[in-house]
């Protein structure tokens, strides 16, 4: 039962001597949180955040960041944003209830397009549900995000987690036919003019537009801390702990009493429905939503920005966030071309980050910033080579083995 | 729903090939899951490695680029295929080293094999899309066999590639079924997939075994991914994704870690992929299979032949 | 008295194979109820039917006059039956306090929107879960680990973190699966004190064992059942000494010893 230890410069040495002496400490030192002072101002650290993100655009316009200036800073900025709460209602499904979704972008996209039919948009001949203000768009992406995560989550969930992975990525396909092939989104041509939203407040207006991007930067404030608060609340409830339990061991947790199905589907059905309030800010904040905005890779990028920012963590939904947008846009920058090393800026950030996944997943399994938990419990088992694969054999026979006989009851088949 | 029954003869004809194909990719599939019980994601990048191969190999490199006949057309097309099996095997062989094995000798959760498979495979995929290598267009494949009829079936034409697609898919089928049920290595991963402690209780080399499924997947995996780009005349960097997704389903359908299943279930969802188009259009033609996977998953979960390798 | 469970008729049949058939059983409140035989007879089986792991092929399980066949696992954890595993499933990379939490929180009611927004109930019954939980590890003699990782409890005290967790979910009918597998003797005596001292709490015991000398120790009443059959049933003394047992254990085979460690070695 003696089980090694989690450190990364321990895992090194043990296992990649030559390696380990290459890396320097700031590499290897353990992950965790920076300061624990966030902790001991409760509630207040969240406004703390709300501050310093809102310090942003006033950075950037006095040029503290070097590339991102201007109107192309301030897009940059709004996308960062959008990914960072797409990531945080990702990790949810796969940091937290530990599923893995690849069409996570479909419930994106089909908040964008709830937006767009129930709003001013596109050509006086547009088809519309509604014609209802941009804020009362809102719940209903939300509601409709949720309903197609029900639906798609409970037929799937029952079964083993795997082929939650094939059948969401056959789901975004699907999505993207329907709305490539349907009349009423104008297929590949796409929705132009979605409105924006605008704020009338104490007698002052703001007028939501691509003139006034910061506008964008303040809404995405308090629905990423939100999310955040969400998140951590979830985390550190019964439905956190079921969740955990779920992802240790998914039969033990059912004999406990967890409702097992129900659990996931609802971690399923939380992170969708993130992901369409996500799509509800692109949609007005890019006026322009067509097939061709919501393409696979952008599931697997936010994935990966959950996975390499770290599974469960906060801070690296963030990072990863981050990494995903803002860092490629700024090295794009900085090479001056229209490619970097021979990587096209778009889809090579798709071969980098498929690449960094396998890497993560092999070294560093809880990402850059992983909870405690997790650098132990994604690398289970000891040091290998005990021959026999038993975790694997006991992850993957879960479901399987209490529903056959006693092995020794009957001739093997 | 209006179904153009005209269409019933030569779709089933197109649907019968595509299944030949879809068939051959489902066996990856399918024996990966039973020796590792998991989903190879990553099976559709090996799918692509193999065609793209055969296009570097034989159009880049030998230029085999106009129409060839007789004893040399034969030679050349069992080269391509055999290439292509073979870059692909390698691929998968690759993949299993470097993306799965340092995983199972850490026994990491299942997410970890998920993500890590999901991330080879798009870091293959586009790879190939950057501009040192396919880019993101299509290229043509080398023309060494132009289609032509071969004869009439159904009142539509089968053509010369339709039949060397049937022919191979049938030999590679045979020969897969006696591999597995009639020799050492297919008694061992048969062995290994019903229960791995007790195989490697009776010797058998759990490593090997693995490694030699991956081969074994990946070759059949770059047949059809030869034949593939043959059938359709092009390379594309993505064009496994789709044929991916189906001939998983295909696994599903006929029961996924079982050998014939996945024979059975590809054929079956080549026709009904095709045959429905009448009904639906085609422009919805990637959608059934999709739809047919939710049904399965829901109605019969271990498919039409049940969860069992072997015949 | 109507027994507080009862098995009729109960049938299980995989394939070909009838992993049990017609058994009949009862348990009443409040005894220690032993269940034995030879492996393979399929007791972690008729387990399993209980628990609601599988349905059986037939017959019925009812709980309290309630019939359970065909519940969820969950649902059956409400009625109040709780189970510990043959081997060990703990959750390994929660630490023992989690551990008993979870099974604590299937009698908790706090909502999705509750745990969101952090009601009034949601921090009473956080609070009155983690109060719960270290009286059940100090219970369970484990209260030093609290706040130790599963994984790196030592096996005894992970077979009695297991039935720490199970007693969070307030059963009623406790069903332990081999509790004394890989025990040294010192960790046996204590094991047979602290499922008396459960029985004499209040919860019922359903407990499938290999050691004779637990067993007999211990149960009230014990079944006893091979090729999924109960060939006999009754007080220790008397099923000891029935010529069916004997024959059980002892004529088929090897002898007792030598068989039950030969399939255990298989099985793990």
């Amino acid at each position: 039962m003696a089980r090694r230890s989690t450190d990364l410069r321990t895992y090194l040495n043990a296992n990649y001597p030559r390696f380990s002496g290459k890396m320097p400490d700031e590499v290897v030192k353990p992950a965790g949180v920076v300061w624990t002072g966030w902790q001991r101002i409760g509630y207040g650290r969240y406004l703390v955040a709300a501050a310093l993100m809102a310090l942003i655009p006033y950075a950037m316009d006095n040029g503290y960041f070097p590339v991102l200036t201007g109107n192309y800073g301030k897009d940059v900025l709004v996308r960062t944003g959008i990914w960072i709460l797409l990531a945080l209602g990702l990790n949810v499904v796969v940091g937290l209830a530990g599923l893995l979704d690849l069409g996570y972008v479909a419930f994106f996209m089909l908040g964008a397009y709830t937006t767009a039919f129930l709003t001013h948009s596109g050509a006086p001949d547009q088809f519309h549900f509604a014609m209802w203000p941009v804020w009362a768009a809102l719940p209903f992406a939300m509601l409709v995000a949720m309903a197609a995560g029900v639906a798609i989550g409970l037929p799937t969930l029952r079964l083993r987690g795997d082929y939650l992975a094939i059948v969401t990525l056959g789901f975004h396909e699907v999505v993207l036919l329907t709305m490539n092939n349907i009349s009423i989104t104008n297929g590949p041509r796409g929705i132009f003019g979605i409105e924006s939203p605008s704020v009338h407040l104490l007698g002052l207006n703001f007028e939501f537009g691509l003139t006034s991007e910061y506008y964008w930067w303040y809404l995405l404030i308090p629905a990423v801390l939100l999310a955040v608060i969400m998140l951590r609340h979830l985390e550190g409830s019964r439905v956190g702990r079921y969740w955990t339990a779920i992802r240790e061991d998914e039969v033990a947790a059912g004999a406990m009493g967890v409702p097992v199905t129900r659990m996931k589907v609802l971690a399923f059905v939380i992170g969708a429905s993130t992901s369409g309030v996500a799509g509800w800010i692109y949609a007005s904040y890019t006026g322009f939503i067509s097939p061709d905005s919501f393409p696979l890779l952008q599931s697997i990028l936010v994935l990966s920005a959950v996975v390499i920012g770290g599974m469960g963590s906060i801070a690296g939904s963030v990072v990863g966030g981050i990494l995903i947008i803002a860092l490629p846009e700024v090295i794009r920058t900085l090479a001056g071309g229209h490619t970097i090393f021979g990587f096209d800026p778009d889809t090579g950030r798709v071969a980098i980050f498929g690449l960094l996944l396998v890497i993560v997943m092999i070294f560093r399994s809880g990402g850059l910033l992983a909870p405690k938990r997790r650098r132990t419990e994604l690398h289970e088992g000891g040091e290998g080579d005990e021959g026999v694969d038993r975790q694997m054999t006991r992850d993957t026979a879960a479901e399987e083995d209490l529903t056959k006989p006693e092995p020794e009851s009957g001739p093997r088949r | 729903m209006h179904c153009n029954t005209g269409l019933i003869g030569p779709t089933f004809v197109t649907g019968l090939i595509l299944g030949f194909l879809y068939a051959l990719i489902a066996l990856g599939y399918t024996m990966v899951y039973g020796v590792l019980k998991l989903i190879n994601f990553a099976h559709d990048a090996v799918f692509t490695i193999g065609a793209v191969a055969v296009f570097y190999a034989f159009g880049t490199w030998l230029g085999l680029n106009s129409p060839a006949a007789g004893a040399v057309l034969i030679m050349i097309i069992v080269g391509a295929l055999l290439a292509g099996g073979v870059a692909s095997a390698a691929g998968a062989a690759g993949l299993q080293r470097l993306a799965y094995k340092p995983l199972r000798k850490r026994h990491a959760a299942r997410l970890s094999y998920l993500i890590s498979a999901i991330g080879a495979s798009f870091f293959v995929t586009y790879l190939l899309e950057q501009n040192f290598l396919l880019g993101p267009g299509q290229p043509a494949f080398p023309n060494f066999m132009t289609s032509t009829k071969a004869f009439g079936l159904f009142g539509s034409n089968v053509t010369n590639i339709g039949v060397l697609i049937a022919v191979t898919a049938v030999v590679c089928l045979v020969a897969l079924d006696r591999i597995i049920n009639q020799t050492n290595t297919g008694r061992s991963i048969r062995a290994l997939s019903e229960d791995v402690v007790a195989a490697q209780l009776m010797g058998v080399n759990v490593d090997r075994v693995i490694m030699l499924t991956f081969i074994i997947g990946g070759f059949f995996g770059g047949v059809a991914g030869t034949l593939y780009a043959l059938q359709f005349g092009f390379v594309v960097f993505n064009m496994g994704f789709l044929p991916g997704i189906k001939a998983f389903t295909a696994a599903v359908l006929g029961g996924i870690g079982n050998i014939r299943g996945a024979m059975l279930g590809g054929i079956l969802l080549g026709l009904i992929e095709n045959m429905s188009v009448t009904c639906v259009g085609n422009e919805w033609r990637d959608a059934v299979a999709f739809v047919i996977l939710v049904i399965v998953l829901i109605f019969k979960p271990t498919g039409l032949l049940g969860e069992r390798i072997g015949g | 008295m109507t027994p507080l469970m009862e098995v009729k008729d109960v049938s299980m049949i995989f394939g070909g194979l009838r992993a049990l058939s017609d058994i009949d059983v009862h348990i009443d409140e409040g005894e220690i109820f032993g269940l034995i035989g030879p492996n393979g007879a399929g007791k972690t089986t008729l387990f399993n039917c209980i628990t609601g792991v599988t349905a059986p092929s037939e017959g019925s399980v009812t709980f309290a006059d309630v019939p359970i066949t065909g519940k969820r696992p969950d649902q059956i954890v409400e009625m109040g039956i709780c189970r510990t595993f043959q081997q060990i499933r703990l959750f390994p990379n929660m630490t023992a306090l989690e551990n008993v939490l979870v099974g604590v929180d299937a009698r908790h009611k706090t909502s999705i929107p509750g745990a969101l927004f952090r009601g009034p109930r949601f921090h009473r019954e956080e609070e009155e879960g983690e109060r719960r939980s270290v009286e059940l590890l100090d219970y369970c003699d484990i209260k030093k680990f609290a706040n130790e990782v599963a994984r790196n409890l030592s096996y005894g005290d992970q077979r009695r973190l297991e039935i720490a967790r199970a007693l969070g979910t307030k059963p009623r009918l406790l069903l332990l699966d081999e509790p004394a597998a890989g025990m040294n003797p010192a960790e046996k005596n204590s094991l047979r004190d602290l499922v008396r001292k459960i029985r004499d709490d209040g919860v019922t015991v359903l407990l499938i064992e290999h050691d004779m000398k637990v067993v007999m120790g211990l149960s009230d009443r014990v079944a006893v059942l091979d090729h999924g059959e109960v060939i006999a049933e009754g007080r220790p003394q008397e099923v000891q000494r029935d010529p069916k047992v004997v024959e059980a254990y002892l004529g088929t085979g090897a002898g007792e010893p030598g068989r039950d460690g030969a399939s255990k070695d298989a099985d793990g």
